[in-house]
């Protein structure tokens, strides 16, 4: 089954966003083959109460978590993280959680967020980190957000080691400054949205980092979720390194294969 | 499982990529036409924007190994490979290296990037290269944007663009990059039926291409990758996925391309 691990569903305050329902969604998923998506709500990064966003998301994919696994949105930052952790973990029964550092304002070296990191781990869940999701040059001007810088990623992962990180819209020539930093990447999984820069990016990234970090995900509905599903099946890799990449890497993670079998 | 693109729809074979740029490193260019042959693409127009490496206003050296590389590609690739030919044109050559390179063969058009404004901030450098298109009957495919935070001191933007095309409305012109904001980029340029639009270069937006093809009629959006900076498989879902009828995607792939850049108003290599 192929699962798109980066994906969004609600409002988005820009522009209109096709497909932001979950029967829109859905609908995607259906015609590119996609059994199911970890899904966040669009509108969650700019959200001040991470519980009450949560709750949107909870009620945005009522009746398909079958299909749509809900990733909650946490701001580590403020005061009452660990009570919106608890009740996302507990009453919104959600699968995971994604950080969006520069939409929230706050640094990864934040202090709480080893805590975060060390919290899901136990918990047995994954940790979504969302590089960027608008580029910066076709941001709103009230809306100027930069990406997320990769120094700051190298730190948390070096320093998370027990925690399964997914890191959403990394650059492929990010992926390789993270194999550079000599980091422990066994828990750590990068989908591939964003490694379609250069042409051969994604090739690259195979030979020099091996195949069985990278997961699918396609940042649907802001984007065709086709572009990424080609970029993959199109781009000059085995016929095993596609499966792997769409089918099987996500399955060799306790974690992130815990998710396809959830909720129980 | 693979996704239902696995095999690529019929109607994709065969393309032109009417936006593409060398690569550097060895065997690169040898690869990146295997990439792009793997997904139906029968023809890419090559151009430089100077000599490896992007510099916005590159000297006159710069310009000429930059345009010579790309008339050796034709060469070497002959019948796959075609060209635009680059300038700065600030440079008081200019108007030569345009006649130079239109007597290369396979060269079907102008390029401009982003050196296209004089050191007074005006338009004033681009107004013979519109002149010497609309003489000699070639497209200019000008890169433009609309650009968060400030555009680059010579990037022209989609308001210039339509400035271009109502002064030289018999001059076509293919605004590059949908003009970077989308939403506003496209409209802008509607007025100007002498303006098509490419939506290389960015990524995949969903909704992008229908928004084109709404504003601006099938018949003015052609399918360009921007390779070697960005993959060819990711640009041309944007077509494949787009909600738009199976001969806008006709158009889009080929029948613009083939018509504008090389006149042909029947459907050829099918």
């Amino acid at each position: 089954m192929i699962v798109d691990f980066c994906a969004y569903v609600g409002d988005w305050p820009t522009y209109e966003l096709p497909y932001r329902t979950a029967d829109g969604l859905l609908s995607l998923m259906n015609r590119c083959s996609i059994g199911a998506a970890c899904v966040s709500l669009a509108g969650g990064m700019f959200s001040f109460d991470s519980r009450e966003a949560n709750e949107r998301l909870v009620g945005a994919i009522d009746g398909h978590r079958d299909r749509l696994w809900p990733i909650g949105t946490l701001d580590p930052t403020v005061p009452t993280w660990r009570e919106d952790l608890a009740d996302g973990l507990g009453r919104l029964d959600l699968a995971g959680f994604r950080l969006h550092p520069t939409y929230h304002g706050y640094s990864l070296d934040a202090p709480d967020i080893l805590d975060l990191a060390v919290l899901l781990a136990d918990a047995g869940r994954p940790l979504f980190v969302a590089l960027l999701v608008d580029e910066e040059r076709f941001q709103h001007p009230a809306i100027r957000v930069p990406d997320v810088p990769i120094a700051e990623i190298v730190r948390l992962i070096r320093q998370a080691p027990a925690t399964t990180i997914v890191l959403n819209s990394l650059k492929a020539e990010h992926a390789l400054s993270l194999l550079e930093a000599g980091l422990p990447l066994d828990r750590v999984y990068l989908d591939i949205n964003h490694m379609d820069v250069p042409f051969d990016g994604l090739q690259v990234l195979v030979k020099t980092i091996g195949v069985n970090r990278l997961i699918f995900g396609s940042q649907m509905p802001f984007l065709y979720p086709e572009a990424a599903l080609m970029v993959v099946e199109h781009s000059g890799l085995s016929e095993a390194e596609i499966e792997a990449i769409l089918e099987h890497n996500w399955k060799a993670s306790p974690v992130l294969a815990g998710l396809s079998v959830w909720p129980s | 499982m693979r996704s239902c693109l696995a095999i690529l729809p019929s109607y994709v074979r065969p393309a032109i990529d009417m936006h593409v740029h060398p690569p550097s490193g060895p065997g690169k260019m040898k690869a990146m036409i295997a990439a792009a042959q793997r997904l139906g693409i029968t023809r890419i127009i090559l151009c430089a924007l100077g000599y490896r490496g992007m510099v916005e206003y590159p000297s006159l050296e710069n310009v000429t190994r930059g345009n010579e590389e790309v008339y050796a590609l034709i060469a070497r690739h002959r019948g796959f490979v075609y060209g635009l030919t680059y300038v700065n044109p600030n440079h008081p050559e200019t108007l030569n290296i345009l006649e130079e390179g239109l007597r290369q063969p396979g060269v079907v058009g102008i390029k401009l990037w982003v050196s296209c404004r004089d050191e007074m901030d005006r338009l004033d450098p681009v107004y013979p290269v519109l002149e010497f298109a609309q003489a000699h009957q070639v497209p200019v495919l000008i890169h433009s944007f609309y650009r968060t935070g400030g555009n680059l001191s010579g990037e022209l933007s989609p308001t210039d663009i339509a400035h271009l095309a109502q002064s030289y409305p018999r001059t076509s012109i293919v605004m590059a990059h949908l003009g970077g904001q989308w939403q506003r980029g496209v409209r802008v340029v509607r007025p100007y039926p002498n303006v098509s639009v490419d939506f290389s270069g960015s990524r995949a937006y969903l909704g992008s291409v229908e928004h084109a093809v709404s504003e601006l009629g099938a018949g003015r959006v052609m399918f360009g990758s921007d390779a070697s900076g960005r993959s060819f498989a990711g640009q041309l879902a944007k077509v494949i996925a787009a909600d738009i009828d199976l001969a806008d995607k006709r158009r889009i792939l080929w029948d613009n391309s083939a018509r504008l850049f090389f006149g042909e108003e029947e459907m050829h290599d099918r």
